[in-house]
């Protein structure tokens, strides 16, 4: 077996990887490189090419202004075009529930210094003439934002690098990590056996296998992203675009190309990088919304595979022991950090100190955090989880829709009594994993539209997840005239689909607004309880939503709330 | 993919001859067939039909088209005419972008717009692409297939040039040499990439094979009597002229295909045909997950499968080229088998006697692998390739840049992408791919075996947005666009 040395030994030949080869290269230092496929070929091959400081979690901001800064200088740095644009960024906002959410948002990114502002839809429109105006309402605007291409970013960082001493070991896989007597550690790979004093881990969507080899079990979570490219067009739109709801983003590449994906479904930790139908065709159409003439385009290309995520939306960039520092869980957006993370951790492996920027991201932000599983969300969400304030809402607010105060629960349980979901508006953040959670479980993808729950934004500080909350009174039965809708053993309405011919009467019949039309599935929708075991009361953090025996007491509160919503809405 | 798909027993993708054979055998046998072709007409490149428009009752003797190709397209006719089965369903013009093997769904683009078609079993029968090499000025106008100038024949009764260059290796020169003869084109000289010593060492290999034999000797002997010039040894180094070729330099190459300097010659013609062998068109297969192996005979990646040619996910088929270079007669005895046991898994009973055709498949295939290795490939022709010449040429990348990644230790065409964007373009690699996996092979000293495909991709050629989505985009909607909106009206 081959015995190598070096002074670092870094695992992943990503963005985050070279970047910090080439730091390390530039300190001097000796370092080797570990890659088990080519370079780029992990979530960095899969990036949409965003370079943005907008739309991040708020700890993020001051890292990515830092890392988005040292960009208009890289192509001559590197040596080769990453054909990068400071175009600006837009968050396309297309449906009116997300219009004050994203306000909100932009009010806090601009709290931490950034330029970033809400632009309506003809100012939109003005700066990008591409878009179909039909379907948007304004968009968040940064102009400082822009893209480049991934891949020739990460293959200039890795030339570079390379010229100046990196050693490199292609297509071998790292089978183990091990401290040794001597302070240093042990890397054994299919091929090698390699000792050095610090060893990197950055290997992307097999950096949790690694991490669980030193017995380590972090956060992470492997969620799959997928990008698709049309054959070249006349240039037609320069900014990067993503959208409210964080299941898509598009730009047009340098040779016209327009380069979209996105889309968040659950996956197992192994590796595929096909492309599945179903999100295929809802990324698709849903880009022909809002860019015109596309439909006639040719697709050209589809990819996709996996990117380690973490709760709260940030990566981990911690030392697991005195040798190992990890650098990973960057949740799809690293590429524009990876640059400026390439330097800091350069420094902290230099120097043992920890850089004061990296601080927010060490591991220890989830001491006694459960182990289970729990549903990716985007930062847009997760922000809005940790920084919105906890108000009390009552009376009548928002949009003549009557709302009380809520029922005071009582945790008195019995086996006989009926479990059904109890919402307590008051702990509820408005941070939408019960949305996320209920169309991964029902739909196997993220969606915002036809769901069967959906968080409300009355007023600022007040939110109201609305689904079926399974009433006696059963007005959608009666409503129905094609038998579409049953009570099951449960006791619960369910919708028979076959029946069902999206006449969409139960739809004004429910009180609470419980029942969608779904376009895709030509049915209407509700809540089924997930069979026994609610993922929307699983999920919420906060626990908003329970699972829960009602009582009598608690059934009359939720009727005369409901009678209430009804009354208001017959005035109407 | 939430609509749901139309439903068929027997998918079979390709209607050349694999194709063919296979749906009229599980027809037959009693299975619905859908049959899907991405050609107007079926009958694949082997059996070409010509285009004849409407009128349809034209025989094939009044085709303006030389004696050895009517022959070609009347045998093709009779074997379409089984076509005419009521199991049959023939979608021409209709691509097959994607397959979803979980639930054999196949994705199609074709006149009626974006379908789905679900099978319970599916037959590959996509064929071959031609294999090419780059010399200095390969991408020139002028510059073709040999089988691309055979379906121009075949198709449409064009001549391709006035005075044609045959160059490249394999048996199919010799065989269009004379058609073209016959057609009235000018054949300038054949060029054989195999030395003359190599070509008489290997030639006994065929004894027995006597009908390929045959043909290769009848073939050799109508072109000395044209005074056609045959040179073994030889390659095109350089397409010449300025906006289209008008000329072409020969070189002489070493028992490694290397061009050897000062034997260059130039020759007066218009047109260069090159053909150096095939390459299966796996895309879709492989978009299903079906395995691969490395036909050492032709040098190139095929579907593995068992002897009912049953692929290892399990109800895909892959039959004729898709499983390796095989020719017509291998192509349609597969077909025959692949057809006949996709209906038995289904529960009919194909009247067909399976272990004869199998034990002459295996024949057959023995004697077109002898073919295989009189021809072998050889990567030292990638030297023709210098530096500047144009290698993948959707995304332009050189053979230097490509050389240049080689030197930073790319040693697979998938880790080409990201340095060289080599392979991402329209044709997503199926030209390219095995150009520069040769240049790989030369550069580092690997054999071909060692060097995967580029990764199939979904669509597996170019299709409208609009038939992913099932969304039609109408753009900007106004009443004067609207096609027969006057004639309704009147």
């Amino acid at each position: 077996m081959n015995k190598l040395e070096a002074d670092v030994i870094i695992i992943g030949g990503g963005i985050i990887g070279c970047a910090t080869a080439y730091n390390l290269i530039k300190k001097g230092l000796d370092v080797l490189l570990i890659e088990r496929n080519g370079i780029g070929s992990g979530a960095t091959g899969r990036s949409g090419g965003g370079i943005r400081q907008s739309a991040r979690v708020s700890n993020e901001i001051p890292l990515a202004m830092e890392s988005v800064a040292l960009f208009p200088g890289l192509s001559d740095e590197l040596g080769i075009d990453i054909e990068y644009t400071r175009s600006g960024n837009f968050r396309l906002v297309e449906m009116p529930d997300h219009r004050r959410p994203m306000q909100v948002d932009i009010a806090r990114q601009q709290s931490h210094g950034l330029d970033v502002s809400w632009l309506g839809v003809t100012d939109v429109l003005e700066l990008a003439p591409g878009l179909r105006w039909q379907n948007i309402l304004g968009a968040s605007y940064c102009p400082e934002d822009g893209h480049c291409d991934p891949l020739r970013m990460v293959s200039g960082f890795y030339h570079k690098a390379k010229e100046d001493g990196l050693k490199v070991l292609l297509n071998s896989d790292v089978q183990n990590i091990q401290q040794m007597d001597n302070g240093q550690a042990e890397v054994e790979t299919n091929t090698h056996s390699l000792k050095a004093a610090k060893i990197v881990i950055a290997a992307g969507f097999g950096s949790q296998e690694l991490c669980r080899k030193i017995g380590l079990d972090l956060p992470l979570q492997n969620v799959r992203y997928e990008s698709m490219i049309t054959e070249p067009l006349p240039p037609i739109l320069s900014q990067m675009f993503g959208v409210a709801s964080s299941d898509l983003f598009f730009r047009q590449t340098q040779n016209g190309g327009i380069h979209f994906g996105g889309g968040l479904i659950e996956e197992e930790n192994e590796e595929d990088t096909r492309t599945t139908g179903d999100n295929l065709k809802m990324a698709v159409a849903h880009i022909s919304r809002l860019v015109k003439d596309l439909g006639k385009a040719n697709l050209l290309r589809t990819w996709g595979g996996l990117d380690p995520s973490t709760p709260d939306g940030m990566p981990i960039l911690d030392f697991l022991n005195e040798n190992v520092l990890l650098a990973t869980g960057f949740c799809g957006h690293g590429l524009a950090l990876g640059p400026m993370v390439g330097r800091y951790l350069a420094e902290w492996l230099a120097t043992d100190q920890c850089p004061e920027a990296l601080e927010p991201f060490k591991r220890n932000r989830f001491d006694g955090w459960l182990q289970t599983k729990w549903t990716p969300s985007g930062a847009f969400a997760a922000d809005l989880a940790t920084e919105a304030t906890q108000t009390s809402g009552t009376g009548t607010v928002g949009s003549g829709i009557a709302f009380m105060t809520p029922p005071e629960y009582d945790d008195a349980e019995s086996a006989d009594q009926q479990k059904l979901l109890a919402v307590n508006p008051e702990m509820c953040t408005g941070c939408r994993m019960c949305e996320s959670a209920c169309s991964i479980e029902h739909e196997k993808i993220m969606r915002q539209t036809g769901l069967r729950i959906q968080v409300a934004y009355p007023s600022d500080d007040y939110f109201l997840p609305i689904m079926c909350i399974h009433c006696e009174d059963t007005h959608c039965m009666e409503a129905c005239v094609y038998d579409a809708l049953e009570i099951n053993d449960y006791g619960i309405v369910t919708v028979i689909e076959d029946n069902c011919i999206a006449c969409m009467l139960c739809i004004p019949a429910c009180p609470t607004g419980g029942i969608t039309f779904v376009d895709s599935k030509e049915t209407v929708v509700k809540c089924n309880l997930c069979g026994g075991d609610p993922v929307c009361a699983r999920y919420c953090p906060t626990q908003a939503i329970t699972f829960r025996a009602i009582d009598t007491n608690m059934r009359e509160k939720m009727d005369d709330f409901m009678s209430k919503n009804l009354d208001s809405r017959i005035d109407r | 993919m939430f609509e749901k798909p139309e439903q068929t027993e027997i998918a079979v993708i390709g209607a050349g001859p694999a194709g063919v054979a296979a749906a009229v055998t599980a027809a037959r046998a009693g299975a619905q067939v859908v049959l899907l072709d991405e050609s107007p007409r079926a009958g694949g490149q082997y059996y070409k039909q010509p285009a004849f428009g409407a009128d349809e009752t034209q025989s094939a003797a009044d085709f303006p088209a030389p004696s050895a190709i009517a022959d070609n397209i009347r045998k093709g006719r009779e074997l379409l005419a089984d076509l005419e089965h009521p199991k049959i369903t023939f979608r021409n013009s209709t691509l097959v972008w994607n397959v979803l093997p979980e639930e054999r769904i196949l994705n199609l683009y074709g006149p009626h717009g974006a379908q789905t078609l679900q099978a319970q079993r599916i037959i590959f029968a996509a064929g071959a692409y031609e294999r090419l090499m780059p010399f200095p000025g390969w991408t020139k106008p002028g510059v073709c297939t040999v089988g691309g100038a055979q379906l121009l024949l075949k198709s449409q009764g064009l001549k391709i040039g006035q005075r044609l260059l045959l160059a490249g290796t394999g048996p199919l020169l010799q065989l269009a040499a004379v058609q073209f003869l016959e057609a009235g084109m000018e054949v300038a000289a054949i060029l054989e990439l195999q030395s003359r010593k190599e070509f008489l060492l290997n030639a006994p290999k065929l004894w027995g094979h006597w009908d390929k034999l045959g043909q290769g000797m009848a073939n050799q002997k109508r072109l000395l009597k044209a005074g056609i010039p045959f040179k073994f040894g030889y390659s095109v180094a350089e397409a010449l002229g300025e906006e289209e070729v008008n000329g072409a330099m020969i070189m002489k190459v070493n028992a490694k295909a290397e061009p050897i300097p000062g034997s260059e010659e130039t020759l007066e013609v218009d047109t260069i045909c090159l053909n150096f062998g095939f390459v299966p068109a796996i895309e879709l297969p492989r978009v299903a997950g079906c395995a691969t192996v490395f036909d050492e005979y032709f040098s190139s990646f095929a579907i593995a499968t068992n002897k009912d040619l049953e692929t290892d996910v399990s109800g895909f088929f892959a039959t004729g080229e898709t499983g390796g270079i095989g020719g017509v007669e291998v192509a349609l005895l597969e077909g025959k088998l692949a057809g006949a046991a996709a209906s038995r898994q289904l529960g009919y009973a194909p009247e067909i006697n399976e272990l004869a055709l199998q034990k002459e498949q295996q024949q057959a295939r023995k004697a077109v692998a002898t073919l295989g290795t009189m021809f072998p490939l050889k990567s030292g022709l990638t030297k023709l390739a210098t530096d500047e010449v144009p290698v993948c040429r959707c995304e332009e990348v050189s053979a230097g840049d490509v050389r240049r990644a080689i030197a930073m230790g790319v040693t697979q065409l998938n880790q080409l992408k990201p340095w060289t964007r080599a392979g991402m373009g329209r044709c997503q690699g199926r030209i390219c791919g095995g150009i520069m996996s040769q240049i790989i092979a030369h550069e580092t000293g690997m054999t071909l075996n060692e060097i995967q495909p580029f990764t199939a991709r979904t669509p597996i050629k170019p299709v409208p947005m609009e038939a992913v989505s099932g969304v039609e985009d109408s753009g900007e909607f106004t009443w004067e666009d609207h096609v027969g909106y006057g004639e309704a009206r009147t």
